[in-house]
């Protein structure tokens, strides 16, 4: 199930000019065949600094804020694929079993029961995890968001859930009520700060905390986005009715891990709200 | 599901355009009932200048069925 033949790129996050390292994200979709607008060219460069100044861009490993626009339906599927951030995985996003009517610019992309995205994407550094912003999620039942193309469990802490993102299958993992009614939508994060400490939280709000958690084995697999099941087979894409605004893998700590509601993670949420209103994006 | 059916020797195809791609991919999954499967949807995309139009005359030529996709693995 692994890919053949994707080339992988090595793109380390710019450290420097929010604006260079836009300019070489649009220069790399429109090599892919997309469009970006204008505003969400100008929005990305204040998301950019934003993300430097919060410190999470440097531990970006991977991120995609699915931001195709302002040209034919294929041209936004075709410019949505292209990550800002790819220094892990696939030079774009695979779109697998879909096609444009997957994506609209207001919402990011459409689950219809049939597609899911494939990154290629091995995670760095066991002292990581996942973000994954959900501009209109619903109740999913057992159901995981990010899978591995393999069995194994190195990944299973990516899953944002609402009674277990550790379990030892990724199938036991769904979103649910936790937050209260519309929880269902917003950034959802799953992180370990340690190999036996792991925590999930949804707009900067702790939902789950395990300080004794089963270590695991490390490295986990090629990560897919959308799947819901343990390992990420393509007759288990994620049911219809879940709209993404984009997901991003991460490397190191970046918040305290003591301070809830906490700060980092609040401004991250911040600064994605203000990038997504620029594709008239609404993540809640 | 509304499907298409796909033959071993329609997998092969498809394996080899997918290797043309570097956004895109088919991969059949299999039905409860063992056949290899694709959405039927997918012929939707399938004109000139269509995210599919290069799979247009395999996906056209596919026998289309309704069938049951297994149920999560949990």
């Amino acid at each position: 199930m692994i890919g053949v033949g994707i080339s992988t790129s090595q793109r380390r996050p710019a450290a420097g000019s929010p604006t260079a390292a836009v300019m070489d994200w649009e220069s790399r979709i429109v090599a892919n065949g997309g469009t970006i607008s204008a505003a969400a060219k100008a929005a990305a460069i204040t998301l950019v600094g934003s993300l430097q100044s919060i410190g999470l861009w440097d531990k970006l490993d991977r991120f995609n804020p699915f931001s195709g626009s302002d040209g034919s339906a294929t041209e936004n599927l075709a410019g949505s694929l292209v990550p800002l951030v790819n220094r892990i995985g696939s030079a774009v996003d695979i779109i697998v079993n879909g096609g444009p009517g997957n994506y609209d610019v207001a919402f990011g992309m459409i689950s219809d029961g049939s597609m899911y995205l494939r990154t290629e994407a091995l995670p760095q550094n066991i002292i990581g995890g996942m973000g994954l912003a959900l501009s209109v999620g619903a109740a999913t039942g057992k159901q995981t968001f990010a899978g591995c193309t393999d069995t194994g469990v190195g990944c299973r802490f990516f899953a944002p859930s609402t009674t277990s993102y550790r379990d030892a299958n990724w199938g036991s993992s769904s979103i649910g009520t936790i937050g209260g009614t519309g929880g269902y939508s917003g950034l959802h994060f799953a992180r370990r700060r340690t190999l036996t400490d792991l925590v999930r939280g949804r707009n900067g709000t702790l939902q789950q905390l395990d300080t004794a958690a089963d270590a695991g084995d490390i490295p986990a697999f090629g990560m897919l986005v959308f799947a819901n099941n343990a390992r990420g087979s393509a007759s288990q894409a994620l049911s219809a009715g879940q709209r993404f605004a984009g997901y991003f893998f991460f490397s190191g700590i970046v918040d305290d891990g003591v301070t809830w509601p906490n700060p980092t993670w609040t401004a991250i949420h911040a600064a994605l709200q203000t990038y997504f209103a620029s594709l008239g994006r609404t993540l809640p | 599901m509304n499907a298409l059916i796909v033959t071993p020797a329609q997998a092969a195809e498809i394996d080899a355009i997918n290797a043309t791609f570097r956004d895109r991919r088919l991969e059949p999954v299999e039905a409860v009932d063992g056949r290899k499967v694709l959405p039927a949807s997918l012929l939707t995309d399938c004109a000139p200048g269509g995210w599919w139009f290069a799979y247009a005359a395999l996906l056209n030529a596919m026998e289309r069925a309704t069938v049951e996709l297994p149920e999560d693995e949990t």
